[in-house]
């Protein structure tokens, strides 16, 4: 188990826009949103709770989710987040400036 | 926005974030616990691998929070959460620290809010600086503002244009309102322009037109009263009520005002040109309030009445020769005499707020010390000095702040009851003090100055902690550097001002006790005045004034419980006109005045009822009447002053023509001295001395004289008598008033009481404070020297010895502040130089008979403050007899 408290390599924003991706099929905990992201990257993206939990918190600021009290699976309270529509618009948002910000580095990699 | 009420939301659930993230984060920790586990690995592996795996929870989480609140207030935030935590932990600190500060701020407030009311604050009148108190007054020493009436003050309009309107209030007087059910209300008399001079609009209705129509009882209301009387019910207005049984029509309300004294529950606007009111009563007002034209000076007004005034002497010299115009700016004129005891006071409650200061710091110092290890521990581990100053101000900031809004409404509290203590003379606006946003700064500023003051001391104590010293083997008895000698300086502080404000009093109680025993030269208890002016064309002449003093006294000396009767022009503590004589034998002094001397015509009983001792020769006879050889009696001063204090009798004086009133020109030529009296008061206790000419009634009768009884026992029917004998004489000529001596006395020493009452006040508090503080201080230093102690007894000391130890201690903290205080107030008194005492033309005196440099006075301070500094000493030092050695030792 990699997880660390080391910044990921990701670009600046991209980790809000992951962890949006993630709660879009349903609420999840912090620990789940490490697994998602673990698990959909093939333990490429290891993200740090030094991380995850500071971005909640800014997500939660700017009103994309909301967080609510549950049962963790093993019967612990735990905060679990839901994409709010404004969340949901944002995600779209990103979503395509990313691809065509990926596209367009892709395009130059393959051309030179 | 949206972001904005999320941080608000998040903001107002202050402790719960930490925590919920806490829980979050353990949630996590214990599902990759649980991972673990289910890989193989033990469960005390698991849980130590997770733990390792979550890395810095805190850094995690302080991130987390910063997201929500930008850097500053969240450091702002912390230290207040951990101050409030700590004053919770030290709940007796916490209470000691927020009353003591409390007491000071509001000591200031309340001292504040009446300077400020009567000294500074500008008056809420529109174009203030053209309103103006128009008076005249008489040329006798300590003269009162004169009286003028409707038809006079009309002279005054016509003359002197350089106003653009002269109104006038009258008496205030108590009346019954039938609103329908009877109200005990205060009623005003104004001409109908007052309220417009002023520029006081109405808030409901209307205010008096510019001139009232003849027989017109028009009234507006206070807010004040409206409320109180009719619930502010708008349907009064235009409706007619009674008031004393007379039909008033309430025309309007005006928002209350006591900026130039408290307002009445009611105007009543009274047509001053009213024929009738002219003959019979003849209305009177007590000077004017005018407002000048547009770039008009005081000085040209002033010209201007005085040029009035004159002509209406030419008229009626009786009653307008020699007096003199003034005009001045209407808060000077009804406050601003008042701002020597005024800023006397601010003075003394400075001094306490310092006080209260500096107990506070004493009690922030202990503390800062207590907590010594926190903060060279935090300095170890890269906590700035800032963060350790900010952390300390936030904290004094906790203190001071619910103690300075406490402190703001014990003011409130306190000029609310103080309002109907203060006597009116001494405190124009006594009953309505407001607290206002200018109060309310003011504590602010107060609280937020004491603070940081409060805060310098423990900083720069802490700013020296030494961490090696602290934390070293031993630590604990190690004191701080510069520790010692803050809290010495605290005291030593405290020790000198307190001194200050025990002289301070000592000095006015000397003065008080000095005036009390001032011989009066006449014996007040029992004896009255009343007071009778007769004018109009029916006394022009002598006979009539005599027969009518003649009639009333006859009645006077037979009414019930009167033991003596008498008449005199005016009679002691009233002051009278002023002469200008020569001793004709004597060459007329080089170059200055002829002598002054007060003149006053009496009939023979007057010495004998005022109870004022013949020192030589004879008084005025029944002998002398008109024709009769004119004679005079002097009093002591006299004779001091003009025959070198050798005996007159025998000898002539010559009254000076000059602005004397006209009455005295019957007392032309020489007159020989029969007698000489005791000098007594005439216009104050603590006055300079005067010269009296006594001058018979009978040879000189003035149209307005006292009679003057002395009654068995202070019969309260008198009133009623004299009213009784003066309607069967003429119904046309009322008495003006009847005074007893001794209210006359009480009254000339009520601001002097009142002084004393103030500086005792805050001496007491004072001498409270530095107890606490030594106390404190002692209690502190015992605790810290237990090991000490405890080592002492152990070797054999004996306690009483110990105690004695620490109780010399506090005694010489006593000591060294004392005479630092000593000397603080002696440099203070130098630069008080004579302002403290009368200058006769200057200014009166806050203080009598006492040397401001008594060392009587100094030297009792001095022993009082050592003595309370010992006396608060005294629980901390019986402590340390009972110190165990063997518990103290191991405390360590």
């Amino acid at each position: 188990m990699g997880l660390t408290n080391t910044q990921t390599d990701l670009l600046p924003g991209t980790l809000d826009l992951l962890i949006l991706r993630t709660l879009v099929r349903e609420p999840l905990h912090g620990y789940n949103i490490v697994q998602r992201l673990r698990v959909a990257s093939r333990d490429v993206l290891q993200v740090g709770e030094g991380s995850l939990y500071p971005a909640l918190q800014r997500l939660l600021l700017k009103g994309w989710v909301k967080a609510e009290w549950g049962t963790s699976e093993n019967n612990r309270r735990a905060r679990f987040y839901t994409l709010t529509p404004a969340g949901r618009k944002r995600l779209a948002a990103e979503r395509a400036g990313f691809e065509r910000m990926i596209g367009a580095i892709t395009r130059v990699l393959q051309e030179v | 926005m949206r972001e904005l009420l999320n941080r608000l939301a998040h903001w107002f659930r202050f402790d719960r974030p930490d925590e919920s993230l806490a829980e979050e984060m353990e949630c996590h920790r214990a599902l990759i616990q649980a991972d673990l586990e289910a890989g193989g690995m033990s469960r005390a592996d698991a849980a130590a691998e997770s733990r390792r795996a979550m890395g810095n929870v805190r850094l995690a989480q302080e991130d987390a929070h910063e997201v929500w609140i930008d850097e500053w207030v969240g450091r702002l935030w912390r230290d207040v959460r951990y101050g409030l935590r700590g004053l919770r932990r030290e709940p007796t600190f916490s209470l000691a620290a927020i009353v003591t500060f409390a007491l000071g701020v509001a000591t200031t407030t309340t001292v504040f809010s009446i300077v400020d009311a009567e000294l500074w604050k500008p008056l809420p009148f529109p174009r203030p600086q053209e309103l103006v108190a128009v008076t005249s007054r008489g040329s006798e020493p300590g003269a009162r503002v004169d009286a003028v009436s409707g038809t006079e003050l009309a002279q005054w309009r016509e003359g002197a244009t350089a106003f653009a309107s002269l109104a006038a209030e009258g008496d205030r007087r108590r009346g019954i309102l039938l609103s329908p059910a009877a109200e005990s209300v205060v009623v005003t008399q104004v001409t109908a322009n007052y309220l417009s001079t002023l520029g006081r609009p109405a808030t409901a209705g209307r205010t008096f037109a510019g001139e009232a129509a003849p027989g017109s009882r028009e009234a507006v209301l206070t807010d004040r009263a409206w409320q109180r009387l009719f619930d502010s019910d708008g349907s009064v207005l235009g409706r007619t009520l009674h008031l004393d049984d007379q039909p008033i029509t309430v025309i309007g309300v005006v928002r209350a005002d006591d900026s130039i004294g408290p307002d009445p529950d009611l105007f009543v606007a009274i047509d001053d040109r009213n024929p009738v009111l002219r003959t019979t009563a003849d209305v009177r007002f007590f000077g004017a309030v005018g407002r000048m034209k547009e770039g008009v000076t005081p000085g040209v007004a002033r010209d201007q009445l005085q040029g009035v005034i004159d002509r209406m002497a030419s008229g009626s010299p009786e009653r307008w020769l020699g007096h003199t115009a003034s005009i001045d700016g209407l808060r000077e004129f009804y406050t601003g005499y008042n701002w020597r005891p005024l800023y006397f006071c601010l003075g003394a409650a400075l001094v306490v707020l310092l006080l209260s200061a500096v107990n506070v710091a004493a009690l922030l110092l202990g503390r800062a010390v207590r907590r010594r290890r926190e903060f060279a521990l935090r300095g170890a581990l890269g906590g700035g000095q800032a963060a350790i100053a900010r952390q300390l101000l936030v904290e004094g900031a906790l203190v001071a702040l619910p103690a300075g809004g406490l402190g703001l409404l014990a003011s409130a509290w306190a000029l609310s009851v103080l309002g109907g203590q203060l006597p009116a003379d001494v405190l124009l606006r006594g009953s309505h003090i407001p607290v206002d946003l200018r109060v309310a700064t003011f504590a602010f500023g107060v609280t937020l100055a004491t603070t940081i003051l409060c805060v310098l001391m423990p900083m720069f104590v802490t700013r020296r902690i030494d961490l090696a010293r602290v934390m070293g083997p031993g630590g604990r008895s190690v004191r701080a550097a510069g520790e010692g000698k803050a809290r010495a300086v605290l005291l030593v502080v405290q020790m000198a001002l307190t001194v200050i404000l025990l002289s301070g009093a000592g000095i006015f109680f000397k003065s008080f006790v000095a005036l009390t025993n001032v011989p009066l030269g006449f014996d007040p208890s029992g004896a009255l005045a009343v007071r009778a002016s007769l004018s109009g064309p029916v006394y022009d002449s002598d006979a009539r004034v005599r027969d009518y003093a003649d009639g009333l006294l006859r009645r006077a000396e037979v009414m019930p419980g009167v033991r003596a009767a008498a008449i005199g022009s005016s009679s002691p503590l009233g002051s009278g006109p002023v002469v200008y004589f020569v001793d004709p034998a004597q060459p007329p002094p080089d170059g200055g005045r002829p002598p002054r001397a007060i003149i006053r015509a009496v009939t023979p009983e007057y010495f004998r009822t005022l109870g004022i001792p013949l020192v030589q020769g004879q008084t005025i006879s029944d002998a002398d009447v008109p024709g009769a050889p004119r004679v005079v009696v002097v009093n002591e001063h006299l004779v001091d002053v003009v025959f070198g204090g050798e005996n007159p009798v025998g000898r002539t004086i010559e009254l000076q023509p000059g602005s004397q009133p006209p009455w005295t020109r019957h007392a032309a030529g020489p007159l020989l001295i029969v007698g000489v009296v005791a000098n007594v008061k005439e216009i104050g206790i603590d006055e300079v001395g005067f010269s009296d000419i006594y001058v018979p009634f009978a040879q000189v009768p003035s149209p307005a004289f006292d009679v003057i009884v002395r009654a068995q026992t202070d019969a309260p029917g008198l009133g009623d008598h004299f009213r009784r004998a003066a309607a069967d004489i003429d119904p046309s000529t009322p008495l003006i008033g009847i005074t007893a001596f001794d209210d006359r006395v009480a009254g000339a020493l009520e601001a002097d009481r009142m002084n004393l009452l103030l500086i005792s006040t805050f001496a007491v508090v004072a001498v409270l404070l530095a107890g606490i503080g030594v106390y404190g201080a002692m209690a502190y230093a015992v605790q810290a020297r237990t090991r000490e102690f405890g080592v002492r007894l152990a070797l054999g000391a004996r306690p009483v010895r110990l105690s004695v130890d620490a109780l010399r201690q506090a005694g010489r903290i006593g000591a060294i502040g004392g005479a630092v205080g000593l000397a603080i107030t002696l440099a203070l008194v130098r630069m008080i130089g004579d302002a403290w005492y009368l200058v006769p033309g200057d200014h009166n005196g806050l203080v009598y008979g006492v040397s401001l440099t008594d060392p009587q006075i100094h030297a009792l301070a001095f022993v009082g403050l050592v003595a309370v500094s010992m006396a608060a000493g005294l629980v901390p030092a019986r402590r340390v007899a009972r110190v165990d050695p063997v518990r103290a030792l191991r405390a360590e």
